[in-house]
Order: C-alpha cells, then structure tokens, then sequence
C-alpha cells in the first residue's frame, strides 16, 4: 500500500533529519532514490533546484513533490504530514522540558557531538550530486562520459560562492541560464 | 539580569496562553506563518527572522530573550528549523491547538505550490528549453553541495579534536564505501557524542 509506505518513510526521515536543510540531502537521497526508486538521481537534483527557488523548507518540499508523483493528492498529506509528526511530538515534549527545568545542556551536548557525523552525510550527498552532474552517477565516472560543461561550470560556481560570497539560489539562477546556453552551442 | 528576566516569562506559558488564545489570536497565528511561509524563499534562518520579527517585534507577543531560547530549541529537535520554530510558537502562545495551526501554516504553502510544480513536471521537463536550463542547473547544485561540504567538513577538522575528525571519516567512508545506512550511522555517531557528553557532565560536576 503506497500511503502506508510514504507514511512510514517519511515519518522515518523526519525521525531522523538533524542539521537542517542540505544536511539531511543524503538520508532523504538514501530512502526516496536508492530503496524506493520514487525518483531517479537526476530529478532529486531537479527537485533541489526547484526548492532553492519556492518558499519553504527542502524538507517539506520533496516530501509533497515525491507525494503527488507516487500517489496524488492524499500521497503529498500523506508524505508532508508523516514528515513533521515527529518533530511536533518531539518540539512539544522538548518544549516541556524546557519551561520545566530551562536547562538543554545535555541536548546541545549531544547535538554538537554529532556535527562530523552531519559532515560526513552532507560530504556523501555531495559526493553522489556531483556524480550525477558531472557523469551521470559516480558509479560511471570515467574521463571519456564526463560531461566538461558540467565540471566547468560546477568549479567556476564554487569559486564564486567561496571568494565572491554569492549565495546558493544565484548560483543555481545563473548556472542554469548559462548551462542552457553552453548545451543549446556546444551540444549536450 | 537579562536570563533572569527571560526565565520570569518562560515560566508562565500556561497563563499567557490562557488570556490569549481566542479566535483572533489563532487566526492570527495562522496567517502570520501562511503568509511568512509563502513568502519567504532562502529558507531555514530567513524565516525564523521574519518570525521573529513578527511575534517579537510587531505584536509583542514574546520577548525577545524567550524568543532565543525558543529558537535553540527547535534548532535541538529533528525535522525541519522553520517548521519547529513555529510549532513551539504556537505552543508558546496557544497551546497545542496553537501549535497545530502554525504548523498548518507554514506547511501548507510549499505543500500547495510543490503539488503544482509536481503535476506539471513531466510536461515542464520535456520543453527543450526547462530541461536544458535545469541540465545547467544540476552543476549549480553541485558547486553549492562542494561548497557546503567544504565549509562544514572544515568546521569539523578546525578544532583539531582527533575523536571528531574520526568520526567524520568513518561516517563517510561508512556511508560512501560501504554502503551503510545513513540512519545507522546516526544512531552509532549520536550514542558516541552522548556518551562524551555525560561524561563530560560528571567530571564537571566533580570539579
């Protein structure tokens, strides 16, 4: 049953989505794309580059996207609502907590403890987005399927973000723009 | 003296929410997350400013010391940092009840606008144009995803900790060459980092 399955996946991922936004890319990556296959490499790439330009969170963006695909309307309820029940309980109880005995030590303790941990899911992440960009997935990687366009651009984009501090949806904005004109010239 | 004053007013969330919480208040709520929500693209930290702002600012409805604390603590819980600012919002001032309609609100604007984007995409992806502009794209998110691992990997090794550097290494190779659950890894790296810290808790306590 297709709602029991995003219901329990999502509630899954929201289970465990620490770090925030791109932190949790390869936990999300790991469910929708390897176990359940409800999306190829390249759209959860398209499915990032579409949240960087609508409001809201990636989170919930790729749970109400992956929800209407496998299963309408009640799959995106199905999706977004299992993916925030755990945080509500969780925020509620912690909330609780706190104006009980306003100490979080012991939580902010073990969360800075797991900073390498997010480090290493984002660098995985990375590894498997950049992968997918440059060869069409890092299992393929070999110099005669590169796609130079793509490597060119992805290096020259992140030496913009790091020493001209452009931001990540500009990056995207005019990768895209120059991308299309770079494949429209010199062919894909 | 500021912490003392930030405590006085966390201690009576029971009593402000019961003066409060009637349906202009709750309409309130809704809509003040439905529309920051809808509104505001860069995520994570923009919104939990425009909240602020909002709550803090504008309606005086949380001081802004509390409003700090609120925010820690969503930033301790799973899930999503927006998200979970609003819930503790709405349960800060309303309740539980409170808590459900901010969260309604600020769901419900990604969740309308992706089911949108969602139905047209097969469409949108096979205009020659949309898809070559989204094939640019792909290297776009790679450059950003190359930078946030940089920048994050090298928090990590900054504060020279070998235990943390360690970490970060068996986490990837874990997840990278052997292929193990990202969940797992979560579990093993959060009981470490909990064991560290109530032994860190102990010693201090026997300083």
């Amino acid at each position: 049953m297709i709602y029991l399955e995003l219901i329990k996946t999502f509630f899954i991922i929201g289970m465990f989505s620490f770090g925030g936004g791109l932190a949790n890319m390869e936990l999300i990556r790991s469910r929708v794309v390897a176990d359940h296959s409800w999306l190829t490499n390249t759209e959860f790439t398209d499915i990032i580059s579409i949240s960087e330009m609508t409001p809201g969170p990636l989170g919930i963006n790729i749970a109400s996207f992956v929800g209407t695909r496998t299963a309408g309307i009640p799959g995106t309820l199905a999706a977004t609502l299992a993916y925030v029940a755990p945080a509500m309980v969780i925020v509620l109880i912690m909330a609780r907590v706190y104006y009980k005995y306003r100490n979080l030590d012991a939580v902010k303790g073990v969360l800075n403890g797991l900073h390498p941990a997010v480090a290493a899911m984002v660098l995985a992440a990375a590894v498997k987005i950049v992968g997918n960009a440059w060869w069409g997935g890092i299992e393929q990687a070999a110099p005669a399927n590169t796609d130079g366009i793509a490597v060119v651009l992805a290096l020259i984009f992140l030496v913009l973000l790091q020493k001209k501090k452009l931001g990540p949806v500009q990056s995207i904005l005019l990768s895209g723009v120059s991308g299309a004109v770079c494949y429209y010239f010199i062919g894909v | 003296m500021e912490s003392g004053q930030a405590i006085q007013t966390a201690s009576q969330p029971a009593a402000q929410s019961a003066r409060k919480a009637d349906a202009h208040t709750l309409w309130t709520l809704f809509k003040t997350c439905f529309i920051i929500s809808g509104c505001t693209f860069g995520g994570g930290m923009v919104i939990i400013s425009m909240l602020q702002k909002k709550f803090v600012e504008e309606l005086k409805w949380i001081s802004q010391e509390e409003v700090m604390d609120l925010v820690a603590i969503a930033q301790s819980c799973p899930g999503v940092m927006a998200v979970n600012t609003s819930i503790i919002i709405g349960y800060r001032i309303a309740g539980v009840g409170g808590a459900l309609l901010t969260v309604a609100g600020t769901v419900l604007p990604p969740m309308i606008i992706l089911t949108i984007i969602s139905t047209c995409y097969v469409q949108f992806r096979s205009n020659q144009l949309v898809a070559l502009i989204l094939k640019g794209m792909q290297a776009g998110v790679a450059a950003v995803m190359i930078n946030v691992t940089l920048t994050m990997s090298g928090n990590v090794l900054k504060k020279k900790e070998v235990l943390s550097a360690a970490m970060l290494v068996c986490a990837a190779a874990a997840i990278l060459l052997f292929d193990a659950d990202v969940i797992l890894v979560i579990i093993v790296c959060g009981c470490i980092s909990g064991l560290l810290t109530w032994r860190h808790m102990k010693e201090a306590k026997t300083r």
